[in-house]
């Protein structure tokens, strides 16, 4: 073939004897092995006499590799590897063919030295782990074999750049392609101590903070190309047009458009030079396929900064007439293409592109298909701030935030603000938090109001924008309000128990017929039936003063436990979000073991009736345990105390449970007279399960088979004998007859 | 996507094994040899049984289209009337067998009588199942169509009431493409060389020249690929062949991009003079070799064949003289290699050599199975506190 290959130079050629270094000999050992390998030699270098590296020159035979391969690997190609002396250094393979291709996955060498293998994804730490010589043979075979049929770079994987990578990078703003003809600015990070800095490319509109240097960015969209070919980083624009000239594009062309344009745009008047720039951005836009003919699948995107305005470069090309400080279109100009052309020798400066994230890039990289509700959070204290934090990040909906509280010292031992954030209301750091995730890509309008003082507002903002409201105000006077406006999108609420052992969510099913009110006394019911309500919301680990208010004091509760349940929530309230049918949810930590448990309570229907000034609220599962008590007891008459409890925010009296007949009472075929035994303990421990919510508010007892829920006269007056004894408190009584098809409802008043 | 075939051979010890997998799904298979103790810890030889129904199942797939016995010397049919559906005896049909959709055998199989030195319980199941598929008329082909087997055969079709041509449609001399498979329709095409009529005529038969001996060709995307599949045939039935092939201008019909050595490595298929230290092939025979394209393989079905000093008195094959031969030959082309079952990717865990071929060229994805994986591929690991 007459190949030509690279010489070592600098390197003095050894016997096998003279080999010192481990990795060395191992890997002699094991092309002695290999079939695939053949040593053609072994060198060594010294530095003062120290010898700092040994290298082996093999030839490898790539019977994975297709004679005729697009890549142009050929089957036996020469091989450095270089091995340094120093242990924490992997071993570099280099292809010493003059003409051995450029393909992606090399690391990046000067024009004109070997090709250097990037053989590995992964730090060398990482590699030398498990590295042996035999992998590191076998890993070199990979590679060779895979770039030859185009399989390295999997198929899923972007096409790769047109370049190797840079040390140094521009970020562009998320918005950049809609405001590409916006004047920019740009920002320069910190050097890092390791090499390599960041830019920022800034709207000059946007921009508040840092120093700038004021820059032209010229936005060039180029032809497709296809990829695999990856080039060095040109060091001028000579060679950056060099290089697109090779893959069939006018540089040159496109790049005196762009200028042209802007010049154009002043008219006859020309471009004042007083202010051009003293440097350019050129930031190139080129679609890239994966294979000719195909589609373009990407557009790739590399910037290089020139040290000279847009107009002085224009001048320099021919393109533009300076003539009294004013650039003009030079409609005569010729573009001087020739190999001498001062242009050719502005230096270029690389970087790579990086972009701030958009509401959609965050989704895809957290696995999240749908866009997300617009939606307002009411309530961005811990755990709202926190599921925001995780909902904003991964772009998933548009948000705003409701909270009328403001950041206090105490709070950031369990809130994601910082001591700057002291003394700024809530919903104004949630915003501020957002922004800096996200760089404007996914804001969250702060509303700072009460909810139920300013709930006009909140309710107006709501209902025109909103097709989801997430409570976390950790009250449950707004659940209860919101429940009886009917015109409001779909809410969920989510609060953790006061130890933060649990965490609850109600939500509501899309159509609003059980609303949060009756979720949450569905939800007590179940506290008060089920074993696991005995301990549910009675543990607490402690309260702590936070200012000197009656009101300022707080639960003890870890940042840890908040966090955990907001995990979940984060992703169970997107989920729950799904499913159009309403629900109760419960996650239970054991805190010793970190496990989770999940509870769904079955839902039932709301029922709302009104009484006078009352709205009664209850559901069909009440109705239905009722019906199996009355079923239960045959022939004969039943019933029970009703549990449930008052809200007169909302003129409501909310209905949970109807107990079973105590068993003294007395039944016979057209009475009952319930008994006492254990009733006065039943109350108390349902006021204990709820937290003091649930208590006795009336009686419920059935009729006798073929009988309706019409009230007889006996009903009517134990009603009013209930609601005297119930106006002690100054509260009405409720008595809930179940008949063969029907019930009825009556609410007995006597405190006026 | 881009059209791949692939072309197998397993490490059967001295034996032989390979398969052609069309990319269109149809599986030829040509010998086959799984001795006894084959997969167990004591032998590096491959379960060949086990292998094979575990590729049907993976491809989905419940027969071979084909299946060719080049001879039916043992280490060319060992095992196969335990694997294989055959027709003529239900003791030899199972759900758990494999079905061959068309048997392919050289005349030599008919017509032999067992009284060879090497006969065995499994050449006369073998003949059976030929004669059978034979008479009934379907799922066979038979290359040569001698005197010596049409005497046995007409009297047979008389008896059924069948003309004595009634059968003709099932022989294929040399010479000759195989019918029902071309490169337009299959993208494979199969030109015979052997065996000639007189190999089963001249009353002594010799098992081993009367061969099945074809060259295979395929495209992929249009691109062609030969593989030379030459049973056990010596120097002497080679050299005919060349010198028959290139009579009829055929040259071509000896170009290989993977040649399946005959005879695991013998000399004697090279020469009938061993050499000391490499055989040199007798003239048509290094003419043949020479007919190894670029970057072509060369493939011995044999066990591992070392460059030690015991090697180069051996008597059996396979012979270290032959081996250099070959890697001679291969250099001379720019071939890629010289390559032996029971060698790769070792000696201890030999696993099959499957070469892909595709419109770029010819691969040989080697075997990852190495290491704690080759371990784990096999059950291999013995422990115990007696021998």
């Amino acid at each position: 073939m007459g190949d030509e290959y690279f010489e070592l130079v600098g390197w003095e050629k050894i016997p096998v004897e003279a080999m010192t270094l481990s990795r060395a000999a191992q890997i002699y050992g094991a092309v002695e092995k290999n079939r695939s390998f053949e040593t053609l030699g072994i060198f060594q270098r010294r530095d003062s006499q120290k010898i700092v590296a040994e290298c082996l020159v093999v030839e490898a035979h790539l019977h994975g590799v297709a004679e005729k391969n697009a890549s142009g690997i050929l089957f036996r190609e020469r091989l450095a590897l270089l091995i340094s002396s120093d242990d924490s250094m992997l071993v570099d393979a280099l292809a010493m063919r003059k003409t051995f291709p450029r393909l992606i996955h090399q690391n990046g060498v000067p024009e004109g030295t070997p090709a250097s293998l990037c053989l590995y994804n992964e730090s060398a730490a990482a590699v030398l782990r498990t590295w042996t010589a035999e992998r590191f043979l076998a890993r070199i075979l990979w590679w060779m074999n895979k770039s030859a049929d185009g399989t390295l770079h999997p198929a899923d994987q972007p096409p790769e750049g047109l370049f190797f990578a840079a040390n140094y990078q521009l970020v562009l703003p998320w918005d950049f392609d809609a405001k590409a003809l916006s004047h920019y600015e740009i920002a320069a990070g910190v050097e890092r101590d390791f090499g390599g800095q960041t830019l920022f490319l800034i709207r000059t509109a946007d921009r508040d903070i840092g120093h700038y240097q004021k820059v032209a960015a010229i936005d060039i969209r180029l032809p497709a190309v296809v990829s695999g070919l990856v080039d060095f980083q040109p060091s001028t624009l000579g060679q950056l047009v060099d290089m697109f000239a090779a893959r069939d594009v006018d540089l040159i062309e496109h790049l005196v458009a762009a200028i042209r344009t802007e010049v154009d745009a002043a008219g006859t008047s020309g471009r004042p030079i007083a202010y051009d720039s003293a440097v350019s951005v050129l930031l190139l836009n080129v679609p890239i396929r994966r294979e000719k003919n195909a589609d373009p699948e990407a557009i790739l995107r590399k910037a290089f900064v020139v040290k000279r305005g847009r107009l002085t470069l224009g001048a320099q090309f021919g393109a533009l007439l300076i003539h009294e400080k004013s650039a003009y279109i030079d409609r005569m100009g010729k573009i001087d293409r020739s190999s001498a052309a001062d242009w050719r020798n502005n230096d270029l400066f690389g970087l790579d592109i990086l972009r701030a994230n958009t509401r959609e890039t965050a989704r895809v990289q957290s696995g999240i298909t749908e866009n997300g509700p617009d939606g307002l959070i009411l309530g961005v204290g811990s755990l709202g701030s926190a599921l925001l934090d995780l909902w904003v990040r991964s772009g998933w909906g548009n948000w705003a935030a409701l909270d009328s509280d403001y950041i206090r010292p105490h709070n950031l031992s369990r809130h994601g603000a910082t001591s700057v954030d002291i003394g700024i209301p809530k919903a104004d750091v949630a915003s501020r938090r957002a922004s800096a995730a996200m760089a404007g890509a996914n804001p969250v309008k702060p509303i700072v109001a009460d909810v139920l003082l300013n709930h006009g507002e909140a309710v107006s903002i709501a209902a025109e924008t909103a097709t989801l409201i997430v409570d976390v105000s950790t009250t449950i006077d707004y659940p209860r309000l919101a429940s009886t406006i009917s015109h409001l999108p779909r809410h969920a609420s989510t609060f953790l128990t006061h130890d933060g052992g649990s965490a609850v969510l109600t939500i509501e099913d899309a159509g609003r017929k059980t609303t949060l009110l009756s979720l949450e006394a569905q939800y007590y019911r179940a506290l008060i039936e089920e074993d696991w309500g005995e301990s549910h919301l009675g543990n607490q680990l402690g309260k702590f003063w936070s200012g000197t208010g009656c009101r300022d004091i707080s639960n003890v509760l870890p940042y840890t436990r908040i966090l955990s349940h907001a995990g979940s929530l984060g992703e169970q309230i997107p989920l729950a979000l799904k499913n159009p049918n309403s629900a109760i949810k419960i996650w239970t930590r054991d805190h010793d073991t970190g496990t989770v448990t999940t509870r769904e309570l079955q839902v039932y229907c709301q029922i709302s009736l009104q009484r006078g000034d009352f709205t009664v609220y209850l559901d069909q599962g009440l109705i239905d345990r009722l019906r199996a008590l009355r079923a239960a007891s045959g022939s004969i008459e039943t019933g029970g105390v009703l549990l449930g409890y008052y809200d007169f925010n909302i003129g409501g009296i909310i209905l949970t449970l109807g107990m079973k007949a105590p068993p003294d009472s007395m039944s016979t075929e057209t009475s009952f007279i319930r008994g006492k035994q254990g009733v006065l303990e039943s109350v108390q421990a349902a006021l204990v399960r709820t937290s003091g919510i649930v208590g006795y508010v009336g009686e419920w007892h059935c009729h006798p088979p073929g009988h309706t829920a019409e009230p007889s006269t006996t009903d009517i007056v134990q009603l009013g004998k209930t609601a005297f004894a119930m106006a002690e408190e100054g509260m009405p009584a409720i008595t809930l007859i179940i008949g063969s098809d029907d019930f009825s409802l009556m609410v007995g008043d006597a405190s006026e | 996507m881009a059209e791949k075939h692939t072309v197998s051979f397993y490490p059967v010890g001295n034996g032989d094994t390979s398969q052609i997998v069309l990319h269109a799904g149809q599986r030829f298979l040509f010998d086959f040899c799984h001795r006894p103790n084959a997969g167990s810890a004591e032998v590096p030889e491959i379960d060949l049984k086990a292998t094979l129904h575990a590729e049907l199942k993976a491809a989905n797939k419940a027969s071979f289209d084909v299946v060719a016995f080049t001879h039916a010397d043992n280490d060319h049919i060992c095992g196969f009337s335990e694997f294989f559906n055959l027709h003529h005896a239900t003791k030899y049909q199972s759900k758990d067998r494999t079905d061959i959709d068309c048997l392919w055998v050289p005349a030599a199989v008919l017509v032999e009588e067992a009284t060879n030195y090497c006969q065995s319980d499994e050449f006369v199941i073998l003949r059976q199942e030929a004669r059978h598929r034979l008479l009934e008329g379907k799922g066979i082909l038979v290359f040569s169509q001698p005197e010596a087997l049409m005497t046995w055969l007409r009297p047979k079709l008389e008896e059924r009431g069948l003309a004595a041509t009634s059968r003709d449609h099932l022989f294929v001399d040399a010479g000759k493409l195989v019918p029902g498979w071309t490169l337009a329709n299959d993208h494979i095409e199969f030109f015979v060389h052997s065996p000639f009529i007189e190999h089963c005529d001249d009353g002594d038969m010799i098992r081993n020249s009367a061969s099945l001996v074809l060259q295979v060709r395929v495209t992929a995307d249009g691109h062609p690929y030969d593989y030379l599949e030459v049973g056990d045939a010596h120097w002497e039935d080679l050299e005919r062949i060349v010198r028959t092939t290139k009579y009829h201008g055929n040259l071509d019909r000896l170009g290989f991009d993977i040649y399946n050595l005959p005879h695991h490595c013998s000399y004697l298929s090279l020469s009938d003079n061993k050499g000391e230290t490499e055989t040199v092939p007798k003239p048509l025979i290094k003419e043949l070799l020479q007919c190894g394209r670029q970057s072509s393989y060369i493939v011995s079905c044999s066990k591992p064949i070392v460059d030690v000093k015991e090697s180069y008195s051996q008597v059996q094959p396979p012979h270290i003289q032959a081996r250099k031969a070959y890697t001679s030959a291969n250099k001379a082309v720019n071939g890629r290699g010289f390559l032996v079952t029971m060698e790769e990717p070792n000696a201890t865990r030999p696993q099959p050599i499957v070469f892909e071929l595709t419109k770029p060229g010819i691969t040989w994805k080697q075997s990852g199975l190495v290491g704690g994986l080759g371990m784990a591929s096999t059950g291999s690991y013995k422990a115990g506190t007696q021998n």
